[in-house]
């Protein structure tokens, strides 16, 4: 939206081709939030897909536990449509899944009437953006008016989910850049490196505790998932940060609200759900589904974009 | 009994300083000072993880031979 504002990451070029109108769509690769992130801050629709979806073979692992592929697109639809070419089982990625392939573009006008929605709002409630509360007020309305019944739900703390999440990340990591980290740790860029190097100091009980805390807190998600369709919040805290690249990490300035689907490994979609009132800048809503209902998430995306022109407004970059 | 490690005081940069030698790392100065002021956020993190699970929570990573020793 503003060439001054940094796009997010890591998909960032994914994301700025995208909203830029470059490219219809572009995949991007999703572990704490590297899809959705981009999507969230230009205004774009970006899919973490369900862990093992689509394959991950050839792409530069970083947790390989948590690594997805997945489409960044300006609409629900399109990730419809790009979803359908690239999801599918892959003998070669040890983490798919052998599930068969629905038509991703078929169930997208189904009505959402009655379809029953856990809104996760604690996890944005305080210390977000302070358009972003209105702004998922107003896009519950807009679900409720479509016949959706929403209704809160509580989970975990996002500090709870990052730490998880982090913990195993960061020993993941460094188990792929150890070599190049004990030869050349000159070689990485500061923000990157001091991501990784802590990875050396994590032992293995911390990394089996945090993959245990995981089995946990997956199992909080699929219990909120059997009381609902699926789970709303917003896709991303804050607006786009300025491009500057003194900016501190935010891994660990605060918590990621993309983390906790990352950690349940299902599928959760960001879209446009309006602009800031001082920047102008994209605020997102997140929609997450239980493991293989993407159907599901991009059924509410749509019918929440044909009742919302968010998805339509593009930069003049003339 | 704490179910956490994040009582335990937070390491000290000579400790720091050490346990990355013992990890087989040789960083240049400049570069483990920037390590000592980045591990304290990762550090906390990793002790807020419970250690009281219940014995049969087990981690979510499982070991399929079919798909993983596929040759």
């Amino acid at each position: 939206m503003e060439p001054d504002y940094w796009p997010g990451g890591s998909s960032s070029g994914a994301g700025a081709a995208v909203a830029a109108g470059f490219v219809p769509g572009a995949i991007g690769t999703d572990t704490g939030g590297s899809i959705r992130g981009p999507a969230a801050v230009c205004g774009i629709a970006g899919l973490k897909p369900t862990y093992g979806r689509v394959s991950r073979r050839g792409v530069f692992p970083n947790t390989f536990t948590m690594d997805h592929c997945g489409p960044l697109t300006r609409s629900a639809e399109d990730i419809a449509l790009f979803l359908q070419v690239i999801a599918g089982f892959d003998p070669e990625d040890p983490g798919s899944e052998d599930a068969p392939v629905p038509d991703y573009a078929a169930g997208l006008t189904r009505s959402i009437k009655g379809l029953r929605l856990g809104l996760v709002e604690h996890w944005y409630a305080l210390g977000a953006h302070p358009d972003l509360p209105p702004a998922m007020s107003a896009a519950v309305e807009v679900l409720r008016g479509l016949g959706a019944v929403v209704e809160p739900v509580e989970l975990s703390s996002l500090r709870d989910y990052t730490d998880c999440k982090t913990t195993i990340s960061i020993a993941e990591l460094y188990a792929i850049h150890e070599k190049d980290l004990k030869t050349r740790p000159q070689d990485f860029g500061r923000i990157l490196r001091n991501r990784v190097l802590p990875g050396a100091l994590i032992r293995a009980e911390d990394y089996v505790q945090a993959l245990r805390w995981r089995t946990v807190l997956a199992r909080e998600q699929a219990l909120a998932l059997k009381r609902f369709d699926a789970l709303l919040t917003a896709g991303a805290l804050s607006v786009a940060d300025r491009a500057d690249p003194n900016q501190p990490d935010r891994l660990v300035s605060s918590p990621s609200i993309t983390m906790p689907f990352s950690v349940g490994g299902l599928p959760a979609l960001a879209i446009p759900c309006g602009l800031s009132r001082a920047e102008g800048l994209p605020l997102s809503l997140q929609i997450a589904a239980a493991p293989m209902a993407e159907p599901m998430v991009l059924r509410i995306a749509h019918a929440f974009q044909q009742a919302t022109d968010w998805h339509c407004r593009h930069p003049d970059l003339a | 009994m704490s179910t956490d490690l994040s009582h335990l005081p937070p390491s000290t940069p000579e400790e720091i300083r050490a346990m990355t030698r013992n990890a087989g790392l040789d960083l240049p100065e400049e570069l483990m000072q920037q390590f000592i002021a980045a591990w304290p956020a990762f550090e906390a993190m990793v002790r807020r993880i419970p250690r009281s699970l219940d014995r049969a929570v087990e981690p979510a990573r499982s070991y399929r031979p079919q798909r993983v020793a596929r040759v």
